[in-house]
């Protein structure tokens, strides 16, 4: 009895641990299996990826994008742009365009996070700058419709 | 009748310089006119002192037809490119097209990295060489009037002086035209890619989740076109 107990609360904590965002990916993107995050492709394989981490030290959107713009810049990644920020059903959020040099390309990084209580909401893209032009207004869409499954 | 009227204004002023008065208001007009006359190109020219490049990265689908279709741009309105190619494209254009040119590039562009304008004052240096000029010129004419009476030696010594002075002159005139070309025709390099070669480093942050965003870590993860 008492083991079945521990194994229920560990199957809840485990499931917790590992649904805990749910978004409607971009169009034209084939979901993937993934444990905990959600992740999709383009046809073209460009990812989408949408995970979550935990909101510590607890701080609003107006801190953690002040501390992601500030470290990533000066790791020497090139903001596009000043950020868009966008509204999910309850929360605000932010996204961020990074211009990055790879394989002989230009590259695009988009980050996004969105705050949300206990856990942080991070939305991570990449792909070359003429592709990712291609998908980016279905991601941008796909950011609007993320929420936390509790 | 009417000069009567006219003059009945400078009741106070004797009549015999009444004249005098009338004459004196056309030459203050006259003076005018030749002080705006004269000093306006001045004023003019002395705003055109300035000499503008434009520096603009961009990403675009095809450097190649997107650098061709900004050549037909430009050349449709007067400028020029220097130097061509699919990464940078260098161009010559007049002041008053070069905002044009940035909403061209702009709506060519599928993704505008960062656009920076300079500007110089080559006043200083325009005025440098006028005057070296213009010193230079006083000193030929000097030495060709000392060339009438001198004896061989003392001609052979001037055409020394006169082919430096003429050199001279010629170098700080190609150099005056250089600048005034400066001022009239701005100049803009268009990077058609992010020319940027530093990759980005990993500095650890304090803050745990923000060290797992990590561009290369993220492509890398997984296939990415």
């Amino acid at each position: 009895m008492r083991m079945s107990i521990i194994l229920t609360l560990c199957a809840l904590l485990l499931l917790g641990a590992c649904s805990r965002v749910k978004v409607e990916g971009p169009e034209g993107f084939a979901k993937q299996r993934a444990r905990g995050d959600y992740r999709a492709l383009s046809p073209e394989g460009m990812l989408f990826r949408v995970r979550t981490e935990k909101n510590y030290p607890r701080k609003d959107l107006i801190f953690w994008k002040q501390a992601l713009r500030r470290h990533l810049t000066d790791e020497g990644y090139h903001l596009l742009d000043e950020g868009e920020a966008f509204s999910t059903e309850r929360h605000g959020g932010i996204l961020y365009e990074w211009a990055v040099p790879y394989a002989e390309s230009d590259y695009i990084f988009l980050t996004a996070l969105v705050p949300m209580g206990g856990r942080i909401i991070i939305v991570e893209a990449a792909g070359e700058h003429s592709l990712y032009a291609l998908h980016r207004r279905s991601m941008r869409k796909s950011l609007e419709t993320i929420s936390r499954r509790f | 009748m009417m000069s009567r009227t006219v003059f009945s204004r400078f009741g106070h002023i004797p009549a015999g310089h009444r004249w005098r008065v009338c004459l004196f208001i056309p030459q203050v007009l006259l003076f005018l006119t030749l002080l705006v006359l004269l000093t306006g190109p001045h004023m003019l020219h002395a705003e055109n002192y300035m000499s503008r490049t434009m520096v603009m990265q961009v990403m675009v689908a095809d450097p190649e037809v997107t650098a061709d279709r900004m050549v037909e741009w430009i050349e449709g309105r007067g400028g020029y490119y220097i130097y061509k190619s699919p990464d940078l494209i260098t161009i010559r254009i007049s002041m008053e097209n070069l905002e044009g040119l940035r909403l061209f590039t702009e709506g060519e562009a599928e993704q505008v990295v960062s656009v920076a304008f300079e500007a110089q004052d080559l006043r200083g240096s325009i005025i440098t060489l006028q005057s070296g000029i213009v010193s230079r010129e006083e000193i030929l004419e000097r030495n060709l009037r000392y060339l009438r009476n001198a004896d061989v030696e003392g001609t052979l010594a001037i055409e020394r002086e006169v082919t430096r002075l003429l050199k001279e002159i010629e170098d700080l005139k190609g150099r005056l035209r250089r600048l005034e070309n400066d001022i009239r025709f701005a100049r803009a390099e268009i990077y058609l890619s992010f020319m940027e070669q530093t990759l980005p480093q990993t500095i650890p942050s304090s803050f745990t989740w923000i060290n797992s965003i990590d561009f290369y870590g993220f492509v890398e993860g997984g296939y990415v076109p």
